[in-house]
């Protein structure tokens, strides 16, 4: 077993709400996870840019405008309680869910450096409909800009 | 994964960059009870196509000492892993007609591994995209989750 001296890993996992992004955390925790590693999940919900309020600004309705946030709040709200409650029955101890708006590559490398990660955890393909290349852009970003190991978790069955 | 035995394949080239992922792999992610499969792909360049075809015995030789060189790297992961009491294999592979990648990812699918560890650099002098043309082709092929670890920044 590892010897516990205060050897703390910290992991930064990136989730989009996708079933690859759930693999991902589930695999972390039983394959990587350590009691006392410190976990911070980079939530970005893909969904957001569908909806994208900027273009109910061009109605000029305030109260439209108004409606529309709101329920993109809540509908964000209802997400990140679906993870929250998915985190709980995994058991994990998360210290912080940082829920992003877009450029989620991005964010999770600059999330990893400021927490001064150990690793990043990222599944292969998020929920968005550009799917390029089976490496999603969002794992290929991450590759090539963590400068620590970078765990992409692929499962044959959620290609 | 509770009381199923962990496969996890490392791919070794002899280059630092692999050392320091199997390191990792050590530090972060092994359990005991792990079978750790060290894999070295051997890649032998033929290099002065014309001179090849007027000297076999080049080849061959050439081959030989390549072959030197891999066993006692695989020999020395294999001690390495004794130490550290790590069970598993440590092998090479002559990457005949397939890429290296291509080996690794047979590799993998055929033993049934969970992981797959690697750098992203190797020996090669080629060096074309910050992520090594192995790696880039293991991670858009492997069927299981893939760590790749980079080189110190």
């Amino acid at each position: 077993m590892a010897e516990m001296e205060g050897t703390q890993t910290v992991a930064v996992i990136g989730m989009d709400g996708s079933e690859h992004s759930e693999y991902a955390l589930k695999w972390y925790k039983e394959n990587v996870h350590r009691p006392g590693n410190k976990v911070y999940i980079v939530y970005s919900p893909e969904y957001s840019s569908i909806t994208n309020p900027a273009s109910s600004v061009m109605t000029g309705n305030a109260t439209h405008i108004l409606r529309v946030v709101q329920e993109e709040e809540q509908r964000i709200s209802a997400l990140l309680s679906k993870l929250k409650e998915k985190v709980d029955s995994l058991q994990l101890e998360v210290s912080e869910i940082i829920r992003i708006n877009g450029d989620p590559g991005h964010k999770i490398v600059k999330v990893a450096v400021e927490k001064h990660a150990d690793v990043i955890v990222v599944g292969t393909r998020g929920i968005g409909k550009i799917r390029r290349t089976f490496l999603g852009s969002v794992s290929d970003y991450v590759i090539h800009h963590s400068h620590v190991p970078v765990l992409v978790c692929s499962h044959k069955d959620l290609h | 994964m509770a009381g199923k035995e962990r496969k996890v394949l490392v791919s070794v080239d002899g280059s630092e960059h692999s050392m320091r992922a199997f390191d990792w792999y050590c530090e972060n992610i092994h359990k005991p009870g792990d079978y750790c499969l060290a894999l070295n792909v051997t890649e032998f360049s033929m290099h002065g196509l014309p001179g090849i075809l007027s000297n076999p015995d080049a080849v061959v030789d050439e081959y030989k000492q390549i072959k030197q060189v891999t066993d006692k790297l695989m020999s020395d992961f294999a001690d390495k892993m004794r130490q550290k009491g790590i069970k598993g294999s440590a092998d090479t592979v002559p990457g005949g007609g397939s890429s290296p990648g291509e080996e690794i990812v047979k590799m993998a699918e055929s033993n049934k591994v969970n992981l797959i560890v690697m750098g992203t650099r190797g020996l090669g002098k080629l060096r074309r995209t910050i992520l090594g043309s192995v790696s880039d082709y293991v991670l858009h092929h492997a069927n299981c989750p893939v760590v790749i670890v980079r080189p110190e920044q």
